[in-house]
This record gives C-alpha cells, structure tokens and sequence, in this order.
C-alpha cells in the first residue's frame, strides 16, 4: 500500500492529510487533532474498484490475507512433516509398515489438499503475499501454498 | 495415440516413462480428481512423459475418462510438466546422455498410477490475471 502524508496547521488544530494507494483503491484521510487528550476526528473519501474501500475499514481484506498466510505456513509445515518422516524412514528409525501407518493415522500433519477453486480474487491475493515468501517459483508451489486446485489455476490462466 | 502439447492436457497411465533436464520432488498432495495421496514431482525444461501401460478400467472415475487421455502411447511434450505418482515414496531419476539434444536428461520409469499435467509458468500466469483485473476495471 503507498501512502503520502502532509501535515498542515490552522486555527490551533493540526491536519493530517494522507493519500493511500492500494490496488483498486484510493483513500483520502484528513485527521483533526486539537489537543492530545481529544481524540483524532477522521474524514475519508475513496474510490475504489469494488467493495476494497469497505473491506479494508471494516478489516476483511486483512483478515482473509492473514487467513491465507496462516495456511501457507500450515502446507509448508506438512511438506516439512512429510520430508522428515521420509528421513526417519532413510535412516532406518522406522519401518515401512510404520511410515504408511503414520500418514494413514494423521493424514493431515504430511498430506497437502489442493481443493480450493481458483478465482480471480484470491489468486491476486496469493500472487501478491506470495511475493514475501521463499520460493514460490511456479503454479505448483501456488497451489501446495494456498490449497488451490491447480486444475482450476490452469483453467483461469486459460481464461479470455 | 496422442501427442499434446497445450496447457493443461493431461494424461494419466498405469505405468509412464519420460525424461527432463530438471526435476524437484514436491512432497506428498492430495490429488483434487482421484482423491488419492500421490507424491508430486515438478518437471521442468524439455520435459516428455508418455503411457507405457493403461490404467485399469476401475482406476478411471468418471472425471479422469471424459477430462483426461488415456491410451497407451499417447504422451505430452513441454517445458514443464507436473506428475503425480500414486506412491508415498520417492522414485529414483536416471540420468542419460544424448537424450534432450545435446544435453543430458534425468528419465523417470513410474511404475505407479501417474497423472501427468503440462502446466503454465507462473509468469504467464501472473500476467494473465493483471490482464483480466484490467479488463474487469
């Protein structure tokens, strides 16, 4: 999100005028403060594509990234899961029959589901966040991150 | 008998050979279609995989028959390709001269029910969806 900030006074009240750029989104803030003991009187005014301008306010935009992020780090984990058990079987630590077992018994500490279908929305979303994290070099790496269904991630990439 | 080349053709086999000059081993996943735990492997540069053998009749659910190929020989052709190997262990890649032009190429024997997809590259992909976000404004 950018964001420019200029700070005016008049009257013995300070003004704060920000502009934040979000994609799809624009909002002008002006922020009155009088004194510090008053609390900050705020007035916006936005344009935006959609709903963006409501769902940032309101945190839903938030919410749903910080959502998205909070299982991508649960599929790493199960990746992560899967590679040392397959060590521990390497390794001799444990048997065959043990490592089925174990993936049978708690299939959702080392198996990633890819079940989410793709639309246009959340796979912006997920191409913005993934930026921020190691190794997202493909499709593939998208859709083990976010749960996507990479079916429907070629479909939209296939979209007119 | 085929030979795709467009993304998203898939084929899926009883048994399938192939080769690569690139390949990571992605862990285990869930695959969307036949609900079953496969390991995926992320093939990259010149990548070919082709039937050898068909799947049974009953491995089929009613998505793979109309959605994807089937027959013995037909083969995809791209940069990249992802596969999906009914198996929770890690098959083993050889790696072969003179295969992929002048290069040297690691080739894959799966003796397991293999889906294999030619997938686009993220950067495609990325593209495309600022394009449809453009033309949605």
């Amino acid at each position: 999100m950018g964001k420019e900030t200029s700070k005016y006074q008049a009257n013995s009240r300070d003004f704060e005028v920000t502009e934040y750029i979000t994609e799809g989104c624009v909002i002008h803030t002006v922020a009155l403060s009088s004194s510090i003991d008053k609390p900050k009187v705020h007035i916006s005014f936005s344009y935006s594509n959609d709903n963006e301008y409501v769902d940032i306010i309101s945190g839903k935009s938030y919410e749903e990234a910080l959502n998205m992020m909070i299982k991508a780090v649960n599929n790493r984990t199960r990746e992560r899961n899967y590679f040392k058990l397959y060590i521990n079987l390497l390794d001799g630590s444990m048997t065959d029959e043990e490592f089925d077992q174990e993936i049978e018994v708690n299939e959702n500490n080392y198996i990633v589901n890819e079940t989410e279908m793709a639309n246009l929305h959340r796979v912006s979303l997920a191409l913005q966040l993934s930026k921020h994290i190691m190794n997202v070099d493909s499709i593939n790496d998208l859709s083990s991150l976010f749960s996507f269904n990479p079916n429907s991630l070629e479909q939209l990439a296939l979209e007119q | 008998m085929a030979k795709l080349i467009n993304s998203g053709d898939t084929i899926i086999g009883k048994h399938t050979d192939g080769h690569t000059r690139k390949w990571n081993w992605k862990g285990l996943k869930k695959h969307p279609v036949l609900n079953r735990n496969m390991t995926l492997y992320e093939c990259t540069l010149n990548s070919y995989a082709e039937i050898v053998k068909e799947c049974e009749i009953e491995d089929l659910n009613d998505e793979c028959k109309e959605k994807y190929n089937h027959k013995l020989g037909d083969c995809l052709e791209a940069f990249a390709i992802s596969i999906y190997v009914d198996s929770k262990r890690k098959y083993n890649f050889s790696v072969e001269a003179g295969i992929s032009g002048r290069h040297k190429a690691s080739t894959f024997s799966f003796r397991d029910l293999s889906v294999c997809s030619i997938t686009t590259p993220l950067s495609n992909l990325e593209k495309h969806i600022k394009l449809l976000e453009q033309g949605k404004n």
